[in-house]
């Protein structure tokens, strides 16, 4: 199993290395700008700007588990695979740990860049307002995680380019409702005249009106709400476990089926 | 004869070299997790500065600091993560996270009912809002076991899969867990003295009365965590395990004691704490002497074929002797 994360590794090692370098980059760039430019204004939206630039980041680096999918592809390798001996329920929870460590490596790295920066620039960074970034953060991570595991087992079943256009199909399908509501649906929450969209610009240039919106969010928030949001990291372990066993049992058959469709 | 002289010197002192090692690579080990949580320990755990980010970092590099000494140790002697015990080996070891995650649960109904006999705390259930708000409190806890075990990684990553292991093969099970439990127990001093960590700060004779049951707490305690992780032969069991402890037990404290009748008896409550860890803790210590009798020694297993599993593979690694 150690050898198959090893060679996990040296695929995307090199595309992974590049990504984090580059954004660690575009951080300091973005950092030194604000430094020069030395305002109060800047620096008030400077949390702001790094947080979302780290969003990216995480948005960027999921295609790094799809990269190592596709990567083994051709039939051999994975009749290869199986004559190794290790079994398919390992050769599976390999590639299921390789994929959590990609993204839980993404966010460490992603919170140590925020912790970093904000000090490098000596941003009046609030307590809140970081754990409402890290909170994005997390948000993001158990988002990508639940998105791995919807796609693997369809990527072990169908193979990378099937399962890409199936994924395509499912995720338009979760957004056609929202894209009904957006467009005929009542929006003035979002775009009237107190809407989120021009309150936004407020937070941008006020930080302190977004704590205190988050602060006032949180104690309206009902417990019914609170009973729901605690139980998402559990449901999210139990969707990955069975997301596991679902491509465990459809590994074999999709080795066969893709094997014959490259033949063909 | 000249020839089995010869390769009996050779061993001899290959043992002695490999014992210095292991001495020299323990020594470095307690001598770089003491420096880091001394530097960070005092800044993170202090109750005067407000929180702020430098604060978190402060605490995850002093919660890190086993694990970042295990990492400097390995590579410097270069050892490596040969041991694969970082990977959870759920198959065919079902029991051991059965464990630990039970284990812990009896700890912290041992600690509820003793604080209950010793301070008629009153054992009932309580909340406020009812038995919703109660569980949505246990939920809330529940969440906060996800971030308990990343933090604990960084010690369970030390102790367990470094510290323990090391000692055993020179001290023995006992010494292991007595030394390793000591080692264990002033690793925590920052938050003993900064914060009062388990006996508040207004126990008799503090902060060394302190320091010395944390050292008595963690000497069972690290029993029942390497107990666990001799029977999964991973480090996830012993980390699950202590991040049970660390939220649920809490919770379970939380939701079942009285808090008027509680409150300012911390230094008896960690008395419990003590006393629940020492009721869990031999019981694992026993059953990992008996552990330990069953397993063959590792002539005995070379004889048999030399491809039995090791009960206890915390030491040597089953490698087979050249022949001759």
């Amino acid at each position: 199993m150690r050898g198959l994360l090893y060679r996990d590794m040296k695929c995307v090692v090199y595309r992974t290395f590049w990504m984090f370098l580059y954004f660690i980059i575009m951080d300091l760039i973005v950092t030194l700008l604000f430094k020069l430019a030395n305002t109060d204004e800047a620096f008030k939206i400077y949390p702001v700007l790094m947080t979302g630039m780290g969003a990216l980041f995480f948005i960027m680096i999921q295609m790094i588990p799809g990269e190592i999918m596709k990567s083994e592809e051709k039939k051999e390798w994975k009749y290869y695979l199986i004559s190794t001996g290790l079994g398919v329920e390992k050769i599976v929870a390999e590639r299921y740990l390789m994929t959590f460590l990609i993204n839980f490596a993404t966010y460490v790295f992603a919170y140590l860049l925020m912790i970093i920066f904000f000090q490098l620039a000596d941003s009046s960074t609030t307590a809140l307002i970081f754990s409402l970034a890290n909170g994005l953060y997390l948000c993001l991570l158990s988002l990508s995680l639940f998105i791995q595991a919807f796609e693997m087992p369809l990527g072990y079943r169908f193979g990378g380019a099937q399962s890409d256009k199936m994924r395509v199909a499912i995720l338009l399908l979760f957004l056609l409702p929202f894209a009904v509501y957006f467009l005929f649906g009542d929006i003035e929450w979002l775009a009237g005249e107190n809407g989120f969209y021009y309150r936004y610009r407020e937070y941008m240039e006020n930080p302190e009106l977004l704590t205190s919106a988050a602060l006032s969010y949180m104690e309206n928030i009902s417990r019914i709400a609170v009973f729901i949001f605690t139980l998402i990291p559990h449901l999210l372990v139990l969707c990955y476990y069975l997301s596991y066993k679902i491509s465990c049992k459809v590994y074999m058959k999709g080795v066969k089926d893709n094997g014959f469709r490259e033949a063909a | 004869m000249d020839s089995v002289k010869q390769h009996k010197l050779m061993s001899a002192k290959g043992n002695a070299v490999g014992k210095y090692r292991d001495l020299i690579q323990i020594a470095l080990f307690v001598a770089i997790a003491y420096t880091l949580i001394l530097v960070f320990g005092p800044q993170a755990y202090s109750l005067e500065s407000e929180a702020n980010m430098k604060m978190q970092v402060f605490y995850h590099m002093a919660a890190f600091s086993p694990a970042i000494a295990c990492v400097i140790v390995r590579y410097s002697f270069k050892e490596g993560f040969k041991d694969d015990i970082l990977f959870p080996k759920f198959i065919g070891h079902g029991k051991a996270y059965l464990f630990s995650i039970a284990l812990p649960l009896i700890f912290g109904l041992i600690a509820c009912v003793l604080v209950t006999i010793v301070l008629g705390a009153g054992f009932t259930f309580k909340s406020e809002g009812g038995a919703f708000d109660a569980v949505l409190n246990n939920m809330l806890m529940s969440v906060r076991f996800y971030y308990a075990a990343f933090i604990l990684l960084g010690e369970e990553l030390g102790w367990r899969a470094f510290l323990y292991d090391k000692l055993e093969k020179h001290c023995g099970l006992h010494g292991a867990v007595i030394i390793g439990g000591i080692i264990w127990g002033v690793w925590h001093l920052p938050p003993l003295v900064c914060i009062g960590l388990n006996f508040g700060m207004d126990a008799p004779g503090f902060p060394v009365t302190n320091v010395v049951l944390m050292c008595v707490f963690c000497i069972p305690a690290g029993a029942m965590m390497q107990l666990l992780r001799k029977m999964s032969d991973s480090v996830i069991a012993p980390l699950i395990a202590h991040a049970v402890i660390d939220t649920v037990c809490n919770a379970l404290i939380s939701m079942f004691l009285n808090e008027e009748l509680v409150a300012g008896k911390q230094f008896a409550i960690g008395c419990c704490l003590v006393a629940a860890s020492l009721l869990t803790g031999i019981p694992c210590w026993i059953a990992m002497v008996r552990m330990n009798k069953k397993s063959l020694p590792l002539e005995g297993r070379m004889a048999s074929g030399g491809r039995q599993l090791c009960a206890d593979r915390s030491g040597d690694r089953c490698q087979p002797k050249a022949d001759g």
